[in-house]
């Protein structure tokens, strides 16, 4: 469980900044930062998840694809908007329900094969279904029915103001009893068990709050961008996901924040190089070689902790991915 | 009262324990002896569901066990240290013993007399658990499972490996206990131990119980465990 006083400030800092940029920016950095705080609460849905409880999900997509497909399915065809999100957080509830049930009923590996399955048959049949998703060429919602109705500013405080709310409730969780029952699932499940936890039924109530968080996500995703597109099913961007919460640092709902602005940010300024996925590649491979903690756990040198010769050495918070 | 009549379990097609019946009565500390691969420990896990239960009934109190979820044994006041000492290794040792108070929404005071009773657990309350030593992690799970309150408390080979001090502790302990009228299923395989805190003994070999003695004698039990 995150503790120390340095991630306190880094967490304060983060949503600080987050709220003041509205102030200084202009328009177009105040529409990539609100993009940003978007992929960001999709990186700390899956850190609640792998980070917090130790689940591998490979399928975060489908929990930010199918509310924002939902919405713009119903918006598309003249539905209002209230009815669309209404409707948006009921096929939510339903895939989430359907997962979560199935992934935590295998366990282990199964939790991944389940996750991914359902991310990439959600992404086939948003491809293959064009009557209803537009296939390849997707959905776009109208002006009318999403937040481009407001100004730039006003979009980007709706959007850092929920993702501002999502980071403090998860925070909390994180340090709650709930928190504690997690990590203690995620360390020895089968002591769980003989200790009175229906350890069943915290991992489909906590894949559930991440699919929450995750549909949060897909729902601004759909009324800031409004162009949607079967990607964001698929499991191309539920691995990236996973990249990011990596890459920042697990268990640490920070750290995946920062994996998901740099990522995203490297990918935006480096795709105008063809083979711009190997930088990214390495990057990562060197991060898990030599920051295997992750970003956030990266000192300045006059920083370092000193520690005794034969002292022991910090571990990476445990993942689940073996 | 915990009650096993006939019962046999085992894991998957394989059966393990072989017609075993058996009593343990509040206050009582009752050792269940015998060499390894006898089936002690699956007797204990066919009682916390752990194991699978072919036939025959497990009565805690009247009530039957059979088919129920190892959650909810602590609710039935089943306590159970595995013989793994499995904790939470990457939780301090305060968080360890905060989650049974969590899972069974206990009072949180009930963390004050634990620290009373295991003093060295207070001085390291901010420890990970996975740092501390044998001795102190067995200590840990008895801690853990005492603050359930536990009306039947099984024990799976507590001082296997530990130091003739700690293991004299683990035997205070476990009479303690007993005097507070819990019911004790002790698996052990050490003579001195058996000798020093059980009222009487079950021998058990290839999954069956051979006999049933209220003299514990040294020479017997040795003979018996093969030492």
């Amino acid at each position: 469980m995150v503790r120390s006083g340095g991630r306190e400030r880094a967490t304060t800092a983060v949503v600080v900044l987050a709220l003041l940029c509205p102030l200084a920016l202009p328009d177009f950095y105040l529409y990539t930062a609100a993009d940003l705080i978007i992929w960001a609460l999709l990186a700390i849905s899956l850190d609640v998840l792998l980070g917090y409880a130790g689940l591998p999900s490979f399928g975060q997509a489908a929990f930010f694809g199918v509310p924002a497909y939902t919405i713009g399915i119903v918006v598309s065809r003249g539905g209002p908007l209230t009815l669309a999100i209404l409707a948006a957080i009921a096929a939510l509830l339903v895939i989430a329900m359907a997962v979560g049930y199935f992934a935590t009923k295998t366990g282990g590996v199964g939790y991944i094969v389940v996750t991914m399955l359902a991310s990439f048959s959600l992404f086939q049949l948003a491809l293959v279904w064009t009557g209803l998703t537009g296939g390849e060429n997707g959905l776009y919602l109208p002006r009318a029915s999403s937040l481009a109705v407001l100004r730039v500013r006003a979009q980007y405080l709706v959007v850092a103001g929920l993702g501002s709310a999502v980071l403090w409730a998860s925070r909390r969780l994180a340090r709650s009893g709930y928190g504690l029952a997690l990590a203690a699932v995620k360390s020895n499940e089968r002591r769980c068990r003989a200790l009175g936890y229906n350890v069943e039924r915290i991992k489909l109530q906590v894949t559930l709050v991440s699919a929450g968080i995750a549909g949060i996500a897909g729902i601004l995703y759909a009324l800031v961008e409004r162009a949607l597109a079967p990607d964001l099913l698929g499991p191309g961007l539920s691995t990236e996901v996973v990249i990011w919460v990596l890459l920042g640092g697990a268990q640490t709902l920070v750290g995946p924040i920062m994996g998901a602005a740099l990522f995203v940010t490297l990918k935006q300024v480096l795709n105008t190089f063809e083979s711009y996925p190997l930088v990214l590649g390495l990057l990562f491979v060197a991060v898990v070689t030599w920051a295997p903690a992750g970003l956030i756990a990266l000192r300045p040198p006059g920083r370092r902790r000193r520690r005794s010769p034969g002292g022991p050495r910090p571990s990476p918070p445990e993942t689940g991915l073996g | 009262m915990l009650e096993l009549v006939g019962l046999n379990a085992g894991y998957g097609a394989i059966q393990i324990v072989w017609d075993v019946s058996l009593t343990v009565r509040p206050g009582e500390v009752v050792a269940l002896v015998g060499r390894n691969g006898a089936g002690k420990s699956t007797t204990l896990k066919a009682i916390v569901g752990l194991a699978q239960v072919f036939s025959g009934s497990i009565r805690v109190g009247g009530r039957s066990l059979v088919g129920r979820p190892t959650a909810l044994m602590a609710s039935y006041g089943i306590g159970y240290v595995p013989q793994e000492r499995e904790l939470c290794a990457n939780l301090s040792v305060e968080e360890n013993l905060l989650v049974p108070i969590y899972a069974r929404r206990l009072p949180r005071k009930r963390l004050g007399a634990i620290y009373e009773r295991f003093s060295r657990l207070k001085e390291r309350r901010n420890q990970k658990a996975g740092s501390l030593s044998g001795g102190e992690r067995k200590l840990l799970a008895f801690a853990r499972i005492l603050l359930l309150d536990p009306a039947v408390l099984l024990v799976d080979e507590p001082v296997e490996g530990l130091m003739p001090a700690v293991v004299a502790e683990v035997g205070g302990l476990i009479r303690q206990l007993c005097a507070g009228g819990t019911g004790v299923l002790l698996v052990e395989q050490d003579v001195g131990l058996i000798r020093r805190t059980a009222d009487r003994a079950y021998l058990m070999s290839r999954g069956r119980i051979e006999a049933s003695v209220r003299e514990i004698g040294q020479r017997e039990l040795a003979q018996f465990l093969g030492i």
